[in-house]
């Protein structure tokens, strides 16, 4: 986020729910599309 | 800070040189001592603490008034020296008040070398022997600076550079000092060595014409450092000019040099890690110089020189290598020792993916070897800006699925990075902003928390926030957060958190 979002405090429960569910979609997917770069390449 | 008045202790066996110094609220003695032969050629003036008097309040933030009067060239050389010490660092250019005038004695007619037995004032001296050099009279040195060497081994160590100076024909003189013990706590001894080294030699200015200090840069690969020849030549004094002498010559020049004189090439001495008389040969200091020495052809002084064979191994095996050297060293290794030039560029692959780890221990570098992948030790990871994703396997993929997030914990925050002004920055926002929270911020010359330490400090938080202003979502600081059950946030100036929201995945929500 933003400094400026920062700023304003804390963000809510739900928004780091939020952002707490996209950094483990970041992980998993990314790395289930490497399984499958992998796989087309064998 | 105030610098006292010197006054001059004599002992039976020494004289000393004290001053009251009054900083960081504190009053601290700082002193110089010489064998009782140099007693009458004494600067008894306050120059030779002003060099580090002047560091050390620029560090400090703090003005710098001197009691004594000082000579009107090293006021003026404080003034420059602040000028350089603010570009070096960014430390404070401090308001330095002082009196002048003329010192007491003119210059002796020496030239005085600061003698370490090292390769820089080995090779300065050998080449001053040849006549291409400064012209040395007389070798000084500051003795009892080593942190590691017991009584024992100071005293061997002294024999033995009493015996070059004997061999070569020199007058030796021989200086102690508390200053950098003083001084350590508040800034690194790279920082401070020229300051430390050159003025404590300035007590016995009245002695040197000049005084010279050996470089150990070379213009090739100049880099901000303690002694540097912009800065070494401030502190010099209306009676004595300082010299940084050696600075158009490579390692690999300065070895050769050294190794044409295979007698004094025998007495060198670079370790200092271990308490030893010699050179233990498996330091990163003592590999460096046994590379440079071999890089040379001169086989001959790593065999005379060090207590064991130099081994690839052995620099396979090393930790950091805090020396700026390394490079310069390195490169100049040719094709012809490919094996040896391997092992370094394996330790310095090592050491800078090391660096990375995240602080609660995660190894970005072994995440990827676990899977049969490289990570380069210049790839960024984390995603978006061309960063390479960190690799999760299909079991670590499970945990990190079934992870719940707490926002339950004793802290509503935590900040647990490196200390940028970026993430001081962070601290200051948080603390106002976001509620209780923890902050531990390491930098690269204290040694940092565990990273056990910093594992429980992030399970006490519901959130982890970090500082970027990078182009992309750091991998290691996100995945260390999700494994231990923090909510990863990474705070960045606005414009580049704009930018990288557009580079992720858009079905994700806005970072």
């Amino acid at each position: 986020m933003g400094l400026h979002e920062a700023s304003a405090g804390r963000p809510q429960p739900t928004r780091l729910l939020e952002l707490w569910s996209a950094a483990r979609q970041l992980i998993v997917a990314g790395s289930m599309q490497r399984d499958a770069m992998l796989s087309a390449t064998r | 800070m105030h610098l006292g008045s010197p006054r001059l202790e004599v002992g039976t066996t020494s004289a000393r040189l004290s001053c009251d110094v009054h900083h960081s609220g504190e009053m601290h003695t700082w002193w110089i001592a010489t064998d009782l032969d140099d007693i009458g050629v004494i600067d008894l003036g306050p120059g030779a603490f002003v060099p580090v008097a002047l560091s050390l309040a620029s560090s400090l933030g703090e003005d710098l008034a001197i009691e004594a009067p000082i000579s009107a060239q090293q006021l003026h050389g404080c003034r420059a020296a602040a000028h350089v010490l603010h570009r070096q660092w960014g430390w404070r250019q401090p308001v330095v008040s002082a009196s002048t005038e003329r010192q007491p004695f003119v210059a002796g007619p020496d030239v005085g070398l600061l003698f370490t037995r090292g390769i820089d004032s080995m090779a300065t001296l050998v080449a001053s022997l040849d006549g291409v050099g400064p012209r040395v009279t007389r070798l000084i040195v500051i003795d009892g600076l080593e942190p590691n060497h017991s009584a024992d081994v100071a005293a061997a160590v002294w024999h033995d550079t009493q015996a070059v100076a004997g061999a070569v024909g020199l007058p030796i003189h021989r200086l102690t000092t508390n200053v950098r013990d003083e001084i350590e706590r508040y800034i690194p001894w790279k920082y401070s060595h020229g300051a430390v080294l050159l003025g404590s030699a300035l007590a016995l200015g009245p002695l040197f014409d000049e005084i010279v200090i050996s470089s150990s840069n070379s213009v090739r690969y100049p880099r901000a450092n303690g002694s540097a020849p912009d800065l070494d030549a401030c502190w010099s004094t209306d009676r004595t000019t300082i010299t940084h002498w050696g600075v158009s010559m490579s390692r690999s020049d300065k070895a050769a040099l050294v190794a044409t004189r295979p007698q004094l090439a025998a007495q060198l001495k670079v370790c200092w890690e271990s308490n030893r008389r010699g050179n233990c040969g498996t330091c990163s200091k003592c590999l460096l110089a046994m590379t440079a020495f071999t890089v040379a052809g001169a086989h001959s002084v790593v065999e005379t020189a060090f207590d064991g064979p130099l081994s690839c191994e052995a620099i396979r095996r090393l930790g950091p290598v805090p020396s700026f050297v390394r490079e310069e060293v390195i490169e100049a290794i040719g094709d012809d020792q490919s094996d040896l030039r391997d092992a370094w560029r394996d330790c310095l692959s090592r050491e800078r993916n090391h660096q990375r780890r995240g602080l609660a221990g995660l190894d970005p570098a072994e995440r990827f070897a676990a899977v049969g992948m490289t990570l380069q030790p210049d790839e960024a990871v984390g995603w978006g800006g061309g960063a390479r994703a960190i690799y999760a396997g299909s079991a670590n993929r499970q945990v990190v699925c079934d992870a719940p997030a707490h926002l339950d914990r004793p802290l509503r925050w935590c900040l647990a990075a490196r200390a940028t002004p970026g993430s001081a920055q962070l601290a200051t926002v948080l603390t106002q902003h976001w509620g209780h929270g923890g902050v531990m911020l390491t930098d690269d010359v204290t040694p940092g928390p565990p990273p056990a330490a910093v594992g429980r400090l992030l399970q006490q938080a519901d959130v982890r926030c970090w500082w970027s202003d990078h182009d992309h979502l750091d991998g290691i600081c996100l995945l260390e957060a999700i494994e231990h059950g923090c909510v990863p946030v990474q705070v960045m100036p606005d414009d580049l958190a704009e930018t990288l929201r557009a580079a992720l995945p858009r079905q994700r929500p806005a970072w």
